[in-house]
């Protein structure tokens, strides 16, 4: 039975534009640089190499281990932030946001300030940074699911009898489930794929796949090699996702179509909310004060000169440099999102195949797919390696695929019968569209741009990676700076690190401010 | 049977009740009435145990229930939105409080179908709760909540939104249930004749300030 | 299909660009290639330009390692038109692949012998040279009344027991420079000598920051008196202080250095290839050698270059570092790593 109303031709169109955009600029360059660099040989001697086996098997651990530390550390203020409604619970979102958009060569080194000696180069150290980051996946994706969660469907269950486990077990698991394994799969990618806190936390001795292919790559040279691995890296992946969602699989239930009003926070959970909303800040904060700390201790003295230096030499180049490619890279990114959520919303198995789809960017190793553009766009017009915009571009590659999870949850909450009653009152597809999706989803709009900003903010792989004219992105200064000799220089390194994490949180303050305008205008 | 005593709910700094006393005697009826707004959901969440109370005090059967969790009270709520869960089927849904007690799922079916010809829903069992009528939703609503066989049942504005032809047939089919089985009722309406039809006896809700 | 489009389109503009460029003399700017350590004084390039009509354009693409690998794909069509920063231990990897276009400079003569050697054919012309040696804490070692270590042999000594730490040769230049001064000094003992410092609790760490700035006693809170640095950290730890202390608060064991080269090339395919001629030969001028101590922290390749006093006053310049030939560690040095690796990583 098909919806003459849904009708599924916009979908396709928006697929095409996708599956083109997805082809043009991650499957093209993986393609070239499988054809052109990788030799049989190549595959045999690496799949055939113990050590091989060795990554893949410390990848997998570690990654499952970060993605059980981060939902332990999540979970209490995913509870707090969307079951809810308290003072402050916007900021609270903000902070846990925080970690996620630094670059974690800078988080990575602000851990080891932190850390006592005894756990440098651990992988309790990589697990602790990975959750680190990963929260803001949690809440954000789980967080949204649980807010749509009508609270007094628990209120019925609990007039059953049932207990709040019972009601967890029952109600509540079986309705966010879907989120569950959604901010799981993602969380694994991330952690899977970790390449500089495995490198700088995890020290020499630990390698996942993704920081063997650089190595390989530039340090020995090896192009083929490290090629193949990351294929093996991307059938990893694919495999780990499907066994996920296939355990998340069942009658994954839409949410209602009003967001229902959350209750305030009842008084005795006063002292617990406070709790887990003291231990996530404090959480969330220790690695930036470490960073603020060393960004005006110069050896042994207290100084501001490297704030000083700062702003007389390279900063405002690197600010403009991050602003204008995290701009472009959101305006892009935020057109892909709502063509591909089009695609996922409005078409059945094609829409299935989008959604998978969206996903491999994640899982392409970013030193990969950086070669492959490179080697790909090198002729004539489109000879775009040094161009500063071409980093916007793999950053949509690297962030859309969120962006799309958040419009996806949002859109579905649409109800069908809004459209019909738009066409009946004489609205073409068009304006369908305009009017009952997009101005309807203005804050999973503004929430998806804002996620594929700070993602660009903070990116630091592919940015490294292609070249650049002019200046360098922030995070790229930051690890060069970090990399130079002298106390100085280093201090100036985390004055910037310090100023990167204030410009992503005007970023997510903007968002979160103009959301809450959106929920104003519509009388909420 | 039911007491309320004194019962005040601040939302807030705002008092949504204020002193609010009712009794219920075994097998009575009460008709609850009042305009919008003047609290009559929120006294029927604070017996039930959703929402916190500030002051006051609730006795079930002579028993203190005042601070005892909500699944621990055996109170019965049809929600005026019924709250079904979307992730179960009509059987499911009204054999939900047997499963909670642990009852094996062969004969919770068969307490379901019992359940569901009484409320003349016979052959819906394995209907999606998404895919039923308003009048078919509330009478799995009300075949939840009598499944569990509950002290005290809390009505909330249950026949609201139904055609007259449907509210009435309605209203008969859960008169007939609750004297078959002598259950005691505080019924929320703002329509007095609903409630004069169902409840032995009513009361005013005076708006607050 | 789509492939095949994209191909014929970009054919189409390629000859388009290049009539364009024959038709009209316009002003060419050239495009320098760098690693990001690459900071020289800002305007530098303004004499050149003056004097050549040449302007300069610095693109940067990450660490030598990185640059050298995309110069290798992009062999033949790169993305800019000289290349700086190939070092003597990545100089074969680019060599074998081609990638420079031989160019002989008008102050070769000038040049350090040694370097030009590495190059006989002129495919990159040497810029300047530094030395990856042992650095210690002068003070940590003064207040123990402990003598620093001279050798590297002296190094397994249980006197210089967990003192030490290096940057993974893996993943870092200073430490695979530091790997090659062992093999370079032990020959085939070399692993012998590696398998006795781990014994003796050596620290190997992901990169020359982290063991400089993570762990070294002089530059953090760390408890590692020794570390694998350049030889001119100590002034770079005086001039870049403030205030300034007179004397430098760490040192260099001299005789446990190993030297690197940087190179500068024409990249193969430019279409300015004159252009680019000249541009090497600026960055081998007296002109812009002698900026580089104090910016980068290296020692200029010219030697009619003046070395600033400060600089020769706290550098220590080896007179005889360990070497390696290039084409020797192009031919051995995954072979070397993986032998590393089985020692200290696993």
């Amino acid at each position: 039975m098909t919806d003459p109303v849904l009708r599924p031709s916009l979908g396709r169109w928006a697929a095409s534009v996708v599956v083109l955009w997805l082809s043009v600029f991650a499957l093209l360059p993986l393609i070239n640089i499988t054809a052109g660099h990788v030799a049989l040989d190549d595959v045999t001697r690496v799949l055939t190499q113990g050590s091989t086996w060795r990554l893949v098997w410390f990848s997998t651990w570690q990654a499952a281990l970060s993605v059980m530390a981060t939902f332990v550390v999540a979970a209490p203020v995913t509870w707090l932030i969307g079951r809810h409604q308290f003072r402050g619970r916007r900021a609270l979102r903000a902070v846990t946001t925080v970690g996620f958009l630094l670059p974690s060569v800078v988080v990575a080194t602000a851990f080891l300030a932190l850390l006592p000696d005894s756990l440098h180069y651990s992988v309790l150290a990589v697990i602790m940074a990975h959750a680190y980051f990963n929260i803001a996946v949690i809440v954000r994706v789980v967080g949204a699911r649980v807010e749509l969660l009508d609270p007094q469907l628990s209120g019925a269950a609990r007039t059953l009898g049932a207990s709040p486990l019972v009601v967890l077990r029952t109600v509540t698991w079986p309705l966010t489930r879907g989120a569950v394994a959604s901010a799981a799969s993602v969380t694994f990618l991330y952690c899977f794929t970790s390449f500089a806190v495995v490198r700088v936390l995890g020290g020499p001795q630990r390698s996942t796949i993704e920081s063997d292919i650089a190595l390989r790559a530039f340090g020995i040279g090896d192009v083929g090699g490290a090629t193949v691995l990351a294929f093996v890296q991307l059938a990893g992946i694919a495999l780990v996702i499907g066994v996920i969602r296939l355990l998340a699989h069942g009658n994954v239930v839409h949410a209602r179509a009003v967001s229902p009003v959350l209750p305030t926070l009842r008084q005795r959970y006063r002292t617990t909310a406070i709790a887990v909303a003291l231990a996530t800040t404090t959480f969330v904060a220790a690695p930036l004060f470490a960073l603020l700390w060393r960004s005006v201790r110069v050896g042994n003295t207290l100084s501001l000169e490297a704030w000083r230096l700062l702003f007389d030499t390279s900063l405002v180049d690197s600010l403009w440099a991050s602003a204008r490619t995290a701009l472009v890279a959101g305006a892009l990114g935020v057109l892909l999102c709502i063509l591909a959520t089009i695609a996922i919303v409005r078409l059945r198995a094609g829409g299935r195949a989008i959604d998978a789809l969206t996903l491999i960017p994640l899982a392409m190793s970013p030193v990969t797919l950086g070669l492959g553009l490179v080697i790909t766009f090198d002729v004539g017009w489109f000879d775009w390696r040094a161009g500063w915009w071409f980093v916007a571009v793999a950053h949509t590659l690297v962030a859309f695929p969120l962006g799309v999870r958040v419009l996806v949850a949002a859109w579905r909450t649409t109800p069908v019968g809004m459209h019909h009653a738009a066409a009946v009152l004489g609205a073409n597809s068009w304006r369908r569209l305009i009017d009952v999706d997009l101005r309807r989803l203005r804050p999973a709009l503004v929430a998806a741009l804002g996620l594929i900003v700070a993602v660009s903010l903070g990116e630091f792989g592919a940015a490294s990676m292609l070249s650049r004219d002019g200046a360098e992105t922030m995070p790229v200064a930051i690890a060069r700076l970090l990399s130079r000799t002298g106390d100085e220089v280093r201090t100036q390194a985390f004055a910037m690190a310090s100023l990167l994490v204030v410009v992503c949180v005007i970023a997510l303050v903007t968002v979160e401010a103009s959301l809450k305008r959106g929920e104003h205008a519509r009388g909420r | 049977m039911l007491e309320v005593v004194d019962l005040t709910v601040k939302r807030g700094t705002r008092r949504v009740l204020d002193g609010v006393s009712l009794s219920v005697q075994p097998g009575e009826r009460l008709a609850v009435h009042g305009p919008s707004g003047c609290g009559k959901t929120t006294l029927l969440y604070a017996i039930a145990g959703l929402v916190d109370i500030e002051r006051g005090a609730i006795r079930i059967s002579d028993r203190d229930v005042t601070t005892t969790p909500a699944h621990q009270r055996d109170i019965g709520l049809v929600f005026q939105d019924n709250q079904l869960f979307p992730h179960f089927d009509v059987a499911d849904n009204v054999s939900y409080s047997l499963r909670v007690r642990g009852m094996a799922k062969r004969e919770r079916r068969n307490v379901a179908e019992e359940w569901l010809s009484r409320f003349g829903l016979t052959g819906l069992a394995h209907r999606r709760v998404t895919e039923l009528s308003g009048g078919e939703a509330k009478r799995v609503a009300l075949a939840r909540t009598m499944a569990g066989k509950p002290r005290v049942v809390l009505l909330d504005e249950p026949l609201t939104g139904l055609d007259d032809h449907l509210h009435e047939q309605l209203l008969a089919d859960i008169r007939s249930v609750f004297d078959r089985l002598g259950t005691t009722v505080v019924h929320v309406t703002h329509d007095r004749a609903e409630g004069a039809a169902l409840c032995h006896r009513s009361m005013d809700l005076a708006p607050l300030g | 299909m789509k492939l095949r489009l994209l191909l014929a389109l970009a054919c189409l503009t390629t000859a388009a660009c290049t009539t364009a460029e024959d038709g009209e003399t316009q002003q060419v700017t050239l495009r320098l290639l760098a690693h990001d350590s690459f900071t020289p004084t800002d305007g530098i390039f303004d004499s050149f330009t003056k004097e050549t009509g040449i302007s300069v354009e610095i693109v940067r693409g990450g660490d030598a390692g990185t640059l050298v690998t995309k110069a290798v794909l992009a062999s033949g069509n790169p993305e800019a038109d000289v290349l700086w920063g190939v070092d003597n231990t990545l100089l074969s990897r680019a060599l074998d692949a081609n990638v420079f276009v031989p160019h002989m400079s008008v102050h070769r003569d000038d040049l350090d012998k040694t370097a030009v050697a590495l190059a006989p054919n002129g495919e990159v012309t040497p810029v300047d040279s530094g030395d990856v040696c042992i650095n210690y804490d002068k003070a940590w070692f003064a207040e123990r009344n402990i003598s620093p270590p001279l050798t590297l042999q002296a190094l397994t000594s249980s006197t210089y027991r967990n003192l030490l730490v290096v940057p993974n040769p893996v993943s870092s230049s200073p430490g695979l420079a530091f790997l090659l001064a062992t093999i370079a000094e032990f020959d085939d003992d070399w692993q012998t000598w590696w398998t006795a410092m781990r014994d003796n609790d050596v620290l190997i760490v992901e990169s020359w920051s982290d063991a400089y700035y993570g762990h070294f006693t002089a530059a953090s809170d760390g408890s590692r008196p020794l570390v694998v640095s350049y030889a001119t950290s100590p002034p770079a730890e005086v001039l870049f202080a403030d205030p300034r202390p007179t004397d430098a608060p760490t040192a260099v064991a001299a005789r446990t250095c190993f030297r690197q080269y940087e190179f500068a090339g024409i990249l193969r395919g430019t279409e300015h290839e004159q252009a680019a001629g000249l541009l090497i030969d600026f960055l081998v001028s007296p002109t812009f050698q002698n900026d580089l101590p104090l910016t980068q922290f290296v020692w200029p390749i010219n030697t009619t270059a003046e070395v600033p006093r400060e600089f020769l006053d706290y550098a220590l310049r080896p007179e005889n570092p360990l070497m390696i030939d290039p084409a020797t560690i192009a031919a051995r040095r995954a072979e070397w790593l993986d032998q590393f690796s089985d020692i200290m990583l696993r």
